[in-house]
Order: structure tokens, then C-alpha cells, then sequence
């Protein structure tokens, strides 16, 4: 299935790298300041969108931001605030943090650690946010 | 039968009635044709910015939500920017008819159309002045739609809208997630429930789609009446 991701980032030096994945496919990309990722992945019934951010450099201060994803052509919206990222601090920073920063951020579509950001979606995607729409709580 | 009855059971079977307050805040059905026509309509194209005129943030009339879709004011509130900042204040995912509805005794509404105009000749007839909330047109040229979304209310309401299709061509298309498309034949007057469904609209034909959304107090004598003999052909 089409998925198109679009990216910004921030570096000095160090060009943050990601790997998006499903729960059956995956590829990497080495991200520019903007980069439209377009790939095709197996996506199942039920499944995980995955960005794992694999570079993260403390020194460089790297940041990967999401700004859109588009799957099967259709822009997800704001439903990737969805999104669930859930960091691997490094040890060493983490040992000096009091209080300890959260094990997961959502909404969140900034990669400012190394981690894994992910999203649970379920085909047919258009059904998807259908259903997202209708379990909406927003309304009072 | 014997007559020796619990009183709350004899008090709800003599007293039971189509109750519109039931029908529009309990009831989550998505529409129901009301069993009212209202006569062809010379309604032009808007030309008002119906986006701009709701400070809507994105203002890209053709932007992913919607293209070429708008709309003209004919009844609201008539200090309008005074109304707007109090309105904005509950957040853009309230819509336009709530927005109205929450602030009608805050603020003074009146007609932005003359007295002899036939779109409000033809309202007045069903309801007062007093128990209008907002009035508007909805048009959409050949081509245009509006991108699937769900409104939302600040009050729980579900049928709440008074949708009249007074220009609505072959290849027009309402759709409803889950329930297929409203079957809107032109002149057809529908109370819409646009809060608990997604929905989305499309202009397939040649001509504009032309609609007269009407938010009013439901319990108004004439509609009420046209509610709950709708209600009861369509379930009976």
C-alpha cells in the first residue's frame, strides 16, 4: 500500500535517518531539511506504522518533525496526533533527569530523542477514519 | 385487564407524545425527511466568503476540506464581530449552528435580507423571528464538495439541522458513513443530524447546488408539528 510521509527536520551536521515500518515490511531513509518519503509497504487488517528515529545525536541536536502522512492517498489529517512516541533515552542524559521525563508522548509529532513513533491503523484506511470520526469524544 | 396499575405506568401510557426534545437530543438517527415542501426558491451563488466571514484559520476556499463550497448569511446575529470574538472563544470544532444557538439571547439577531425578500417570506411562514437561530445558504457549483467530516455541538444535540434542497440537481450526492447516501430529491426538506456521523457532499451535476440551512427552535409550534407527524409516518 502507498504511504507518503512528509518530513522536516533539523540538524547541524548530523542528517537524522529513520525507518519506516509496518508490522511485515519496513525501509530506511536518510532525511534532508524537507523530504516527501514515498514507499510501498504491506499493511495489513490491523496494523503498526512505525518511525524509528536511528540517529539521534545529542551533540547535533538532530530533530525529526512529521508533518503529514498520506496512506492509500489519503491524507490521515489530524488523526496522527494519534501517534504514540515512545523514546530510548540515553542512559546518561536519563540518570541526570529528576524528575524522569514520561516513557511516551502523545499527541507528538516531534523526534527529539531516539525512539520509536508509532500509530495503529486498520485497512481500508478511508473505513479508518470513518470509525476515528465516530468514537471522536470531542463533543461535550 | 385489571385497572389496579402502578400510577407510573398509567401516567406514561396516557401521557406518552412524540416529544421533539427527545427526537433531537436523545435520539442519534441521521436524518429524517420532514413532510414539508418548500416552494422553488430563486437563491443566487453566494458571493460571500463563507470561511473569511466565520474566521475560519484556513482560509484556502480550495483547500483539502472543501472546494468551492460557501455559503451567504440571511439570519444571525447582528453584531457580528462582537458575536464572533465571544463565539471563537469556544474553538473552531464548534459549528455554526451551535454557535448561533448558544449566544441567541446574548446578542441581537435580525434578517440581513428585506422584508420582501422570497427566502424569508417563505421561513416567516413556519417560524418567528424569536425562535430563528441562524439562517444561511449553502452552495456548491458543479465539481465542488465538502471533504467527509463530522460537526461538532457543545450541547449533545443530534437532529438539529433543517436542510432544504432548493437546488439540487441529478449527481448530487449526500453521503452519510454507514447509512449510504440521503436520498435528496430537489425541494425536500430534511432534519439532519450532522453531529454524530461522518458526512461529506458532492456536486456531480451540471447546475450549482443551491441549500437553505436553518437552525430554529425545534419546539417552534409549526415545526414541531411537522416533526412529530413526520416521525410518526416514517416509524409507524
Amino acid at each position: 500500500m502507498k504511504i507518503k510521509i512528509e518530513f522536516e527536520t533539523e540538524y547541524k551536521k548530523v542528517k537524522p535517518k529513520c525507518h519506516v515500518s509496518t508490522i511485515n515490511d519496513g525501509a530506511s531513509f536518510d532525511l534532508e531539511k524537507t523530504l516527501t518519503v514515498d514507499i510501498d509497504l504491506v499493511v495489513v487488517e490491523n496494523d503498526n506504522l512505525s518511525i524509528e528515529f536511528l540517529n539521534k545525536d545529542d551533540n547535533d541536536d538532530n530533530v525529526i518533525k512529521i508533518k503529514s502522512i498520506h496512506i492509500d492517498d489519503i491524507n490521515l489529517q489530524h488523526f496522527i496526533y494519534k501517534g504514540v512516541f515512545r523514546p530510548a533515552y540515553n542512559n546518561e542524559w536519563y540518570s541526570k533527569q529528576d524528575p524522569k521525563p514520561p516513557s511516551e508522548y502523545t499527541p507528538c509529532l516531534e523526534l527529539r530523542h531516539h525512539g520509536i513513533w508509532s500509530l495503529e491503523i486498520s485497512t481500508p484506511i478511508w473505513k479508518m477514519i470513518m470509525e476515528q470520526w465516530i468514537n471522536d469524544k470531542t463533543d461535550s | 385487564m385489571t385497572k389496579q396499575i402502578p400510577k407510573l405506568l398509567k401516567d406514561a401510557m396516557e401521557n406518552n407524545t412524540v416529544d421533539v426534545d427527545v427526537l433531537s437530543k436523545h435520539l442519534k438517527i441521521p436524518w429524517i425527511k420532514l413532510d414539508i415542501k418548500i416552494p422553488n426558491l430563486d437563491i443566487p451563488i453566494s458571493t460571500e466568503d463563507w470561511r473569511e466571514k466565520w474566521g475560519f484559520k484556513d482560509l484556502d476556499k480550495n483547500s483539502y476540506q472543501v472546494n468551492q463550497w460557501n455559503g451567504n448569511l440571511l439570519f444571525g446575529p447582528t453584531e457580528w464581530q462582537k458575536f464572533l470574538d465571544k463565539a471563537n472563544q469556544l474553538g473552531e470544532q464548534i459549528d455554526e449552528d451551535c454557535k448561533c444557538r448558544l449566544f441567541r439571547k446574548q446578542f441581537k439577531y435580525d434578517w440581513y435580507i428585506e422584508k420582501d425578500n422570497v427566502v424569508r417570506k417563505a421561513i416567516s411562514k413556519i417560524f418567528p423571528d424569536d425562535d430563528l437561530n441562524l439562517v444561511n445558504t449553502y452552495t456548491l457549483p458543479p465539481g465542488g464538495w465538502l471533504f467527509p467530516h463530522r460537526d461538532y455541538g457543545s450541547d449533545d444535540l443530534g437532529l438539529n439541522k433543517i436542510y432544504v434542497a432548493v437546488k439540487w440537481g441529478k449527481g448530487n450526492v449526500f453521503g452519510m458513513y454507514g447509512c449510504g447516501n440521503i436520498p435528496i430529491e430537489q425541494g425536500d426538506v430534511i432534519l439532519l443530524n450532522n453531529y454524530s456521523l461522518p458526512h461529506w457532499v458532492y456536486n456531480g451535476s451540471d447546475d450549482d447546488r443551491i441549500v437553505l440551512d436553518i437552525s430554529a427552535n425545534l419546539k417552534s409550534k409549526n415545526i414541531s408539528e411537522v416533526i412529530q407527524r413526520s416521525f410518526i409516518n416514517k416509524f409507524s
